[in-house]
């Protein structure tokens, strides 16, 4: 499958390395996803960077209300940061929902990302965040909204042999926030996901003032129901205001039928079904004591 | 590359290529046999081991990962001196391994959570747990293993293992005679076997469904270096075809002929490394005609559809393979006097069995005799198949059963077998052939996919008067055990009740989806679950008790079935209903109240299931008991060990009716040369077939022994080995061979008033479900399970419960989550996630009661188990999501979706 496998100690090291392989190379982290799309042919590398071992890209840092990550931070590392846990939980819990212990233990939230899935639980949260990425290639490095990351299902916009995502950021919700996080599938198991959401919301005087969704897979890209976004800001933080939001997704979303998913009636209905549950949920923490999430 | 490991506390330098595997180099390299490949996906958890103390899948991890990193394998888990860990001692305790192809990657976890967390929840075993599949245990075995050793550990007590080292046997929880080598990886399933510079093959399969092969290039395939041949239909020396019961599934498609099915095989590469035979078979060019398949009875039952198969002599053309029906009174009259009738239309899907162990095997040709070690639940009748496939007459073919990653029915087909064979012969040497997750997938035959049609009528009071079913089933592309299957749906479709007028029919045909056969249940899992479903709608719109309404109509000693045969002893059907109602109320009690938004119900459905292959088959049954020079007791059998204890089963009859220590006996697992025919292991015959034939040639053995040294009365260990080396001194053996003939049975046809005995025996199960189902997704969480079956007699209590809980897994998935699905023929299940099968975490506590209602014609009054309890559990679940939200699911799995279309649909209809 490969000819060479190579462990950059450095981000410029790695960088270095992409530009030398002249687009033959490949940036990996834990290689859950990548092995098997090399395995089956699905892509092709002359040559493996592992960036698994780089210090820097292995970070959590909180300073000044934000919040980085570094890209090959492990799910089960993110899951169980006290720094993650304490100011984010929903992507601790998002991050202990993929695969099994077996997959978090090496998989990483990078590489989450950059294979571009729709569905992949902890892109969803860190969409939920309204995350930012830094890209670093031959050029330079750059940030970008995550949702820049992706062009399509499964294709990502972050071209893996000549650039590599570093670090995730984000500002820590501040004020009274809770959240959720919720997984829709055949079984509770590492099975294809019929639908998953994560919820991040900001109350002030029993009013949203945000709410911001992160829902896949519903559409090729992880999806943000932006104007049931828009709308709930300033709404009383009501039970018919959640509903209201959930329709509003529902009717923003269009997932497709899906021969394994379950067919299309059933996950636009279950839309709104799980936007108003994470919703709900995520309020009802922004309103216990201690904050925090369902 | 050159790198350093250090494995199971040793230092290891190994040369690996930069894109090896882990478990590659692991299995390959360091002979770590133990680390197992069941999906290649990193999905199952079988290549689990410890990198730094934590759980990854070695499937997926480049070997470099492993750098300077310390790995723990199964291996490493004994002491030096072989003394077992705590871990390993609490599974063989708790009954937690069976086919134990799952349990190294299980106690590595067990292992890594334990290190980590010395206490566990229940909720914290499961959830470390998410990553590993077992098809066999239902979890709950292992679950208690994990509690057992973390409190060994945490208060320093050693584990105490039953050995079965003297006293009465029957009823005890001895270890498995094959429990300590799976719990090390040192029991070798195929792919484990060889590594002695055999060749390697690889398949070349159908890409289409249904298509005329016009014509087949080896060529390409010939070239590639490390090559040595390309097999095809033209040199296979004898007949091109096989099957269970219609020898008429082929081995290779011919050019010119036609491919029925996505799993029909083409030619088979025999290469110097599985690689080089993969990839040649990649080269080899097939040129196809697709046509317009079938894939449904419907489509195929259509005037105008293209007929699959040639009719038998006499018979139209057509693709119906085989119908049958059983009668009983008068249906229409009965119905008409009925207070009340109902009816309703079910469909259950193809299942798959997904055994953790993908196919594999090996084979070599020496002094002119052809011997293939693979599985196979059917092992002299394989032989005799396998060769007519390579020409020569039987005795020229020898078949080792080798232990698989279980079976659950598709064993019973001719597998790997005829491949290996073929290239053996035509190599003169020792091959090898392993198959991936996606090959095993297209390949096996499935659980028949089934439509019933169902009409009850009944009185106020209960009783049951008339039953009429229809049933369709989708056979698929070849006959495999269709037609027994299709038996056994018909006949038992009436469930465990009398019923005075019936009248089922049933019609298997042929489609070109994936050939169906053998799994666990036989075709009756289907028929359950319509009318099980059907019965609790009865007892709704009656408004009495389901537990009632079974018993007014239960069978009982004295009932006559529908084939109408008297059922004289061991009908403990009423008990297991009553049992069930008083466990059901302390469940309940015990259970915490749903989630906000979640409605429960609670279900019930029952079973009987037939013990041995009845109808008029014969069934002899051989066995052999040996003493050994070394003093020991051996019994050489034909029923293959699956997983499900079948060895253990009769080592420990062997053992009390000889009067020796159970730890005294060996079992020789089934060999053609060297143990006798002991009929399919099918039909849960094997504890009463092979058991009674046990209990028959122990007395004659015993007999031997005494007229070799007529002082001894009972034979005690250190004379054994004395009498034994007294014995080879004087040229002497004392070896016995039985045939156990059952009572006779007789087929559906006879009628006469001395042949309505179709089975010797049945056994009979109530099972329970409580759900929760969350009105807004239509998910079903099923919170517990109560299971009462009727055994007969316990001869193992690890190994009865450990096949019920596993069956009620089975029964979970088949309610819920799996489904084998075909597009058009073209496979869309491709990996081991996308079948369905429950994880822990999906899996509720079943409590278990075993009813011992002696079965007098069984040994030591026992029956058979292994499939009853797959019976009753899907159409339980299914009737407690019915009393949780009044929508009644009709057809099989009972996803998210099927829910809410069906609630919305009786939203729309009210």
């Amino acid at each position: 499958m490969w000819e060479e496998y190579l462990y950059p100690e450095t981000i410029s090291e790695a960088v270095d390395l992409l530009a030398r392989w002249s687009g033959h190379a490949r940036i990996v982290a834990g290689g859950t996803d990548l092995v098997l799309q090399l395995k089956r042919g699905e892509r092709r590398a002359a040559c493996l960077i592992d960036v698994s071992r780089i210090a820097e890209m292995r970070r959590i840092k909180e300073s000044g209300g934000a919040m980085t990550l570094g890209a090959a931070v492990t799910h089960a590392e993110a899951a169980a940061s006290p720094l993650v846990q304490a100011a984010v939980p929903v992507l601790a819990l998002a991050a202990s929902e993929v695969g099994s212990p077996e997959i978090r233990n090496v998989a990483t939230i990078g590489g989450n990302v950059v294979n571009a899935q729709p569905a992949a639980d902890t892109a969803l949260a860190l969409l939920a965040l309204e995350a930012e990425a830094e890209i670093v290639g031959a050029g330079g490095a750059r940030w970008a909204p995550l949702l820049d990351l992706y062009r399509g299902a499964g294709i990502s916009a972050v071209d893996s042999t000549a650039e590599m995502v570093t670090r995730f950021r984000f500002h820590v919700p501040e004020g009274q926030v809770g959240s959720a996080y919720r997984r829709l599938g055949k079984c509770k198991s590492i099975a294809l996901p019929v639908l998953c959401a994560a919820a991040v919301v900001r109350l002030k005087a029993g009013k949203v003032v945000s709410a911001s969704i992160g829902l896949g897979p519903v559409a090729p890209l992880p999806f943000h129901p932006a104007y049931a976004e828009q709308w709930i800001a300033g709404q009383p933080a009501t039970a018919e205001t959640v509903m209201q939001a959930a329709a509003l997704a529902q009717q923003e979303a269009q997932p497709r039928d899906s021969l394994l998913r379950c067919a299309r009636d059933y996950r636009e209905a279950m839309v709104g079904v799980l936007v108003r549950a994470t919703l709900e949920q995520a309020i009802a923490a922004a309103n216990s004591a201690s904050g925090g999430v369902a | 590359m050159k790198l350093m490991m250090h494995v199971n506390g040793q230092p290891f330098s190994v040369e690996a290529a930069p894109d090896a595997m882990l478990v590659d180099v692991l299995r390959g390299q360091l002979g770590l046999l133990g680390v197992k490949v069941g999906c290649g996906e990193g999905e199952c958890g079988a290549c689990t081991v410890l990198l730094d103390g934590k759980p990854v899948a070695s499937c997926v991890t480049p070997v470099t990962k492993a750098q300077d990193r310390e790995i723990v394998t199964v291996e490493g888990l004994a002491s030096p001196g072989g003394e077992l860990g705590t871990v390993q001692r609490a599974f063989l305790a708790e009954g937690a391994v069976q086919c134990g192809f799952c349990t190294p990657g299980m106690l590595l976890a067990a292992k890594a959570l334990l290190a980590e967390n010395p206490d566990p929840t229940e909720d914290e075993i499961r959830a470390a747990f998410t990553g590993h599949l077992c098809r066999c245990t239902g979890y709950h075995a292992i679950v208690r293993a994990v509690r057992r050793a973390a409190e060994a550990l945490r208060e320093r007590t050693k584990i105490q293992l039953d050995l079965g080292e003297d006293g009465d046997v029957v009823g005890r929880p001895v270890v498995r005679k094959d429990g300590p080598d799976k719990v090390t990886g040192a029991h070798r399933f195929g792919a484990d076997r060889g590594g002695e510079g055999e060749l390697h093959l690889a398949a070349v399969w159908s890409a289409h469904p249904y298509a005329d092969l016009l014509s087949l290039d080896i060529s390409a395939a010939h070239a590639v270096e490390g090559v040595k041949a390309v097999l095809t239909a033209e040199g296979v020396p004898g007949q091109n075809a096989h099957g269970v019961i219609i020898p008429h599934q082929p081995v290779f498609v011919a050019p010119g002929e036609r491919v029925r099915s996505i799993g029909d095989v083409l030619a088979l590469v025999v290469g110097e490394t599985e690689e080089i035979a993969r990839a040649a078979a990649a080269l080899v060019k097939a040129e196809y005609r697709v046509l317009d398949g079938v894939f449904t009875p419907q489509e195929a039952l259509m005037p105008g559809a293209p007929i699959l198969h040639p009719p038998r002599p006499g018979d139209e053309p057509s693709n119906v393979m085989y119908g049958t029906h059983v009668e009983k009174g008068d249906v229409e009259a009965a119905m008409a006097e009925a207070d009340i009738v109902l009816e309703g239309c079910f469909r259950t899907p193809f299942i798959e069995h997904a055994y953790l162990e993908p196919e594999a095997g090996t084979a070599d040709l020496q002094d002119g005799v052809v011997t293939v070690y693979m599985a196979s639940q059917a092992l002299a009748f394989h032989q005799r198949g396998v060769a007519a496939i390579l020409g020569l007459p039987p005795e020229k073919v020898r078949l080792v059963h080798i232990s698989p990653g279980g079976g659950f029915g598709a064993r019973n087909d001719l597998s790997l077998h005829p491949y290996l064979a073929l290239a053996a012969q035509h190599t003169r040497g020792p091959v090898k052939m392993v198959l991936t997750r996606a090959e095993s997938l297209r390949f096996h035959t499935k659980r028949h996919a089934m439509e019933h049609m169902v009409r009850v009528g009944a009185n106020r009071d209960g009783r049951i008067l008339a039953l009429a079913c229809d049933i369709l089933a989708d056979t698929g592309a070849y006959s495999s055990a269709g037609i027994p299957v299709l038996d056994q749906a018909t006949l038992f479709a009436t469930g465990p009740y009398e019923i005075d007028n019936v009248r089922i029919k049933g019609l298997a045909v042929y489609t070109n989806n994936v050939a169906c056969g053998a799994m666990r249940g036989f075709g009756i899992p289907q028929s359950a679950f319509a009318v099980e479903s059907l019965l609790d709608d009865l007892a709704v719109e009656l408004d009495i008790s389901p537990f009632e309404l079974r018993r007014v109509n239960g069978l009982r000693v004295g009932s006559t079935t529908a084939t109408g045969q008297l059922l004289q002893a061991s009908v403990p059907f009423v008990q297991t209903v009553d049992a069930v109602e008083e466990a059901l109320a302390e469940a309940l009690e015990s259970l915490p109240p749903p989630a906000p938004g979640h409605r429960r119900g609670v279900g019930v459905a029952s079973c009987y299931k037939n013990v041995g292959l009845g109808l008029g088959m014969p069934e002899p049954t051989g066995v052999g008991i040996d003493l050994t020079p070394e003093g020991r007791i051996r019994v050489r059998f034909g029923g293959a060990e699956l997983g499900q204890g079948a060895d253990t089963v009769v080592a420990q009859l062997a053992a009390q009716a000889l009067g020796v220590p159970y730890s005294l006996v060996d079992v020789l697992g089934c060999d053609t040369a060297l143990t006798p025919d002991g009929g399919i292991t099918s039909a849960s015959r094997t504890t009463f077939m092979s058991g009674n034939a046990v209990l028959e040639a122990a007395p004659l053995f015993l007999e031997k022994l005494r007229a070799a040294i007529p002082a001894e009365a009972r034979a005690k260990r250190e004379s054994l080995a004395e009498l034994a080396a007294e014995l080879a001194a004087r040229g002497e053996r004392i070896t016995v061979e039985h045939t156990y003939q059952p009572p006779p049975t007789y087929s559906l046809e006879a009628t006469g008033p001395e042949e309505r005995v179709k089975f010797v025996s049945f056994s009979y199960a109530t099972q329970a479900a409580i759900a929760d189902v969350d009105q807004a997704s239509g998910e079903v969480f099923v919170r517990r399970m109560i299971a009462v079956h009727d055994v007969g007699r316990t001869i193992n209590p690890n190994g009865a419960r450990g096949q019920i809980e596993g069956s009620c897994l089975m029964g979970l998935g088949y309610a819920i989550s799996e489904e084998f699905v075909l597009d058009r023929g073209y496979l869309a299940t491709d990996t081991l996630a996308k079948v369905g099968i429950p994880f822990m975490q999906d899996t509720p506590p079943v409590d278990v009661q075993l009813l011992e209602d002696p079965e007098p014609l069984g040994p030591f009054g026992a029956k058979g188990i292994a499939e009853a309890a797959a019976i009753p559990t899907a159409p339980a679940i299914l009737n407690a999501v019915y009393r949780a939200t009044g929508v009644r699911i009709r057809q099989l799995p009972a996803t998210p979706d099927r829910v809410i279309l069906q609630m919305r649909s009786d939203a729309i209809q009210s």
